[in-house]
């Protein structure tokens, strides 16, 4: 399923500087969590003024305006803005397709442990979750980062709805393809008040294919295998049947808010996530 | 205007490389095999497996299309195109075998004759033609700048002559050439010709029956019968359209017919089954009727039981005519016959010495080819010499044969006395004497019937038909017959064309060379490393897994 240790610390170790560059998008966002560095949804103690009120019983005195009292005799309080970490649930699809080919492979795990390093270099309290059809997995975070382990966690079947932390960051790494409807694993996305991406890495063979003659397919996951002869007309409707495809999850995730970025195998990946991710706000660019 | 002509048309064969390639891309991708992730989007397409197919339809694809232009340049530089220069100009001489073993093959030479002398008119652009047999004797067929004028005269050509050395007619032609055009020798069988002359030979062993001699003795005929093929063979033969039997002759057998004119006929005709090679295949004969001559003897000569001899050696005499007279010369009473006549010197007293000195014979048809270098002759009387007198033979200063001409006819002198040499006992002289006979009988007015030969000469200077049959001429009457055994044997026939390569040389020759090659080449080049470098574009290893062996064999090559 993924690669060997080394390879996984390799593109880890890669990401961590391209995490530097590029983040997940959490600046403009309310976020709920522990004391962290983000703007929370509640007032807390930060330097950050937030608004004023009238004082009520129970409030801590501390935060009375002792000037706004000299002026007006009315106890005011100064409320602060909250700051928090973030949470993060990290979702890996690790089907077959996700590696089918080198290039995509590649870039499935770059995308993996780019959200990692992004995720952690932001504070934010990163889940990582591998997905295999129906079945879900937690893969400890810092295993993940050591590459260890993932042979050997405990699957459950979860269906699209993973255990999601309330308010949490949903990024799912999947390439969506399979043949079912999208709605209930965006819904599962954005659900319980959650903020959902969705990263799609492809290969180039799969969206444009050279595909023409005889040809025997085999199926990457089940092992079908299939000979079709394909014409130069079949080909054209397989391109617009993947367009048709991706078109459909992109409404799908307009309709439940989730952003959906479709990263390709070419060329680098900062620059993929520059031309691909970022328009849509999937990434965006570190402080 | 230059016309285009290729120094190797064989090189069009590289064409060949056109469907080869368009086979490889058929094969290409016939067993591609392609691990997928996208499965159910193709099947919501195309919910029918196709099965595939061994051929898939053909790709458009710019390496197909560079492939096939690389093969068509490499055929079109492989034919060596030229351009023919619109001042060349050439002679080309057929020289065709008279023999008769070629009338067997003469439509085949005739058809061969037309295929080549097309392609030798592509030589030059402009060729002059010239038709002639190998027999010298012969007239040419033709001479000219119209080919289908050329090969219209080829039905003059009847092949029905002996067998013959070609080589006078061949050098004679060469020189007409000079270098600037071909002389094609056409016969049924390869053999040397002379440097610069070439042979087409349309021949091949061919089975024969023919009849190949006749011998007639007054009433009586006798044939003789050959297989000169290499199978044994049953023939029927007739007389004047009668079956007579059958034979059967062995391969290279001969059998004996013989027969008897019948009474008032003077006139018969052989026949065999027909076969390829008609001439041998009827024989006509007639009764022969010598031309018979009379020979007196002057009597109480000293010479009385040599010329008795010598008048029993001469056939078809006639007892009471006086066509030759066999006289002595008597020194005391000096006078000579008229008419024809052989006198002979009759020395009365005793002879001489020897004479001395060289003996020479004069070039004349009675002594011409005789050796006279063992005749002794004593000195003796002699007959003066006349300036008119023809001299045979001489022996220094001193004429032994001579012919004097008279009024009614000739007269042999022989100027020695017999009796005093040896010359009774040498052949040299026997022969003259014959001669001398044989030319007046070859002179009496009455007309001979013989059989002969094709084409042999007769007595009166005239020569039989070159074809079997009967014949009237104004002294002789008769019946030629073909008895040419050489020219009925065909083992030795065979074909061979000389002519392709030299249509090679002389377009060589007359043309110049495609002012573009370079630029084809460079083209070829070109085209060969484009393609290489859009087969290189793929993906090596993909495509090595997926191409057919044939598509990665061509692929190395190029």
């Amino acid at each position: 399923m993924l690669p060997d240790r080394e390879t996984l610390r390799g593109i880890a170790a890669r990401m961590q500087g391209a995490a530097g560059r590029m983040r997940l998008p959490f600046r403009g966002r309310i976020w709920r969590g522990p004391d962290g560095s983000w703007q929370g949804a509640g007032s807390g103690s930060s330097i950050d003024f937030q608004d004023h009120r009238a004082y009520l019983p129970g409030d801590d005195p501390r935060h009375i305006d002792w000037a706004a009292y000299a002026r007006s005799g009315h106890y005011t309080m100064k409320l602060y803005r909250e700051e928090v970490s973030p949470a993060v649930e990290l979702v890996l699809d690790v089907s077959a397709s996700m590696f089918v080919a080198p290039g995509k492979a590649a870039r499935v795990l770059e995308l993996f442990y780019f959200s990692l390093e992004s995720a952690r270099q932001s504070g934010a309290s990163v889940r990582c979750h591998l997905l295999r059809g129906e079945e879900s997995a937690r893969w400890p975070v810092e295993a993940a980062l050591g590459g260890d382990g993932w042979d050997a966690l405990p699957w459950r079947k979860t269906g699209p709805v993973l255990p999601w932390r309330q308010g949490s960051l949903r990024v799912l790494i999947s390439d969506l393809l399979f043949p079912g409807a999208p709605g209930p694993w965006l819904a599962g996305l954005a659900a319980s008040r959650g903020t959902g991406i969705v990263f799609s890495p492809f290969a180039d063979a799969e969206a444009d294919p050279d595909w023409a003659g005889n040809i025997e397919f085999s199926d990457c996951e089940s092992g079908r295998t299939r000979v079709q002869v394909v014409s130069p007309a079949l080909l054209e409707r397989y391109r617009t049947a993947w367009r048709r495809h991706f078109a459909l999850w992109e409404d799908e995730c307009r309709r439940h808010r989730v952003v959906l970025a479709q990263v390709g195998e070419e060329p680098d990946f900062l620059e993929s996530l520059q031309r691909q991710a970022l328009p849509r706000g999937a990434v965006e660019m570190a402080a | 205007m230059k016309s285009l002509l290729f120094s190797n048309p064989a090189g069009f064969w590289a064409l060949l490389g056109i469907p080869a390639v368009l086979l490889i891309h058929f094969l290409q991708r016939e067993s591609r095999r392609v691990r997928a992730s996208t499965l159910f989007l193709l099947e919501q397409l195309a919910p029918e497996s196709a099965q595939g197919r061994r051929f898939e339809r053909l790709r458009n694809s710019a390496t197909l299309w560079l492939q096939l232009l690389a093969v068509a340049l490499f055929a079109w530089l492989l034919a060596g195109p030229r351009w023919l220069r619109p001042d060349s100009a050439q002679r080309v001489v057929f020289v065709l075998d008279s023999s008769a073993s070629v009338s067997a093959f003469a439509d085949e030479a005739r058809k061969a004759v037309a295929e080549k002398s097309a392609a030798l008119a592509t030589a030059a652009a402009r060729t002059e033609w010239t038709l002639v047999e190998s027999l010298p004797a012969r007239k040419t067929l033709f001479s000219g700048t119209d080919r289908a004028a050329m090969l219209a005269a080829l039905d003059h050509w009847h092949p029905d002559g002996p067998a013959h050395d070609p080589e006078p007619a061949l050098r004679a032609t060469l020189g007409l050439v000079r270098g600037r055009g071909a002389v094609v020798f056409v016969t049924d069988h390869g053999g040397p010709v002379p440097a610069g002359a070439v042979v087409l030979a349309v021949g091949s062993p061919i089975e024969n029956v023919g009849f190949t001699g006749l011998q007639t003795d007054g009433d009586t005929w006798r044939v003789l019968v050959r297989n000169s093929g290499q199978l044994a063979v049953r023939r029927t033969w007739k007389i004047n359209g009668r079956e007579q039997g059958t034979l059967e002759l062995a391969p290279g057998g001969m059998c004996e017919l013989r027969g008897i004119f019948p009474p008032g006929t003077d006139r018969l005709t052989l026949e065999l089954d027909a076969d390829r090679f008609a001439l041998d295949d009827s024989l006509p004969m007639v009764r022969p009727q010598p031309k018979r001559i009379g020979i007196i003897r002057d009597p109480g000569t000293s010479f009385d039981a040599f010329f008795e001899k010598f008048t029993g050696t001469v056939a078809d005499r006639l007892p009471d005519r006086r066509d030759i007279v066999l006289a002595r010369y008597d020194p005391f009473l000096p006078k000579l016959p008229e008419g024809n006549a052989v006198v002979v010197v009759e020395q009365p007293l005793e002879p001489g010495k020897l004479l001395a000195g060289s003996i020479v014979a004069e070039n004349h048809p009675l002594v011409a080819g005789l050796n006279w270098q063992q005749l002794l002759v004593n000195e003796s009387f002699s007959i003066a010499p006349r300036d008119s007198d023809d001299r045979l033979v001489s022996q220094g200063d001193r004429p032994l044969l001579l012919l004097r001409h008279n009024a009614k006819g000739r007269a042999l002198l022989v100027n020695f006395d017999l009796r005093h040499s040896n010359a009774a006992q040498i052949p040299a002289f026997l022969l003259t004497l014959h001669r001398f006979v044989e030319s007046v009988r070859a002179g009496l007015p009455d007309i001979e019937v013989l059989n002969a030969e094709t084409g042999q000469s007769l007595a009166d200077g005239s020569r039989a038909p070159d074809a079997p049959g009967f014949f009237d001429l104004p002294a002789v009457r008769g019946a030629a017959h073909f008895a040419d055994g050489r020219e009925a044997d065909f083992s030795n026939a065979s074909s061979a064309d000389g002519v392709t390569g030299t249509v090679a040389a002389l377009q060589l020759q007359n043309s110049e060379q495609d002012f573009f090659s370079p630029l084809w080449t460079l083209l070829l080049l070109a085209t060969c490393a484009a393609s290489w470098a859009a087969v290189r574009e793929r993906k090596a290893t993909k495509f090595m897994q997926n191409s057919a062996p044939l598509s990665c064999i061509f692929h190395t090559l190029i």
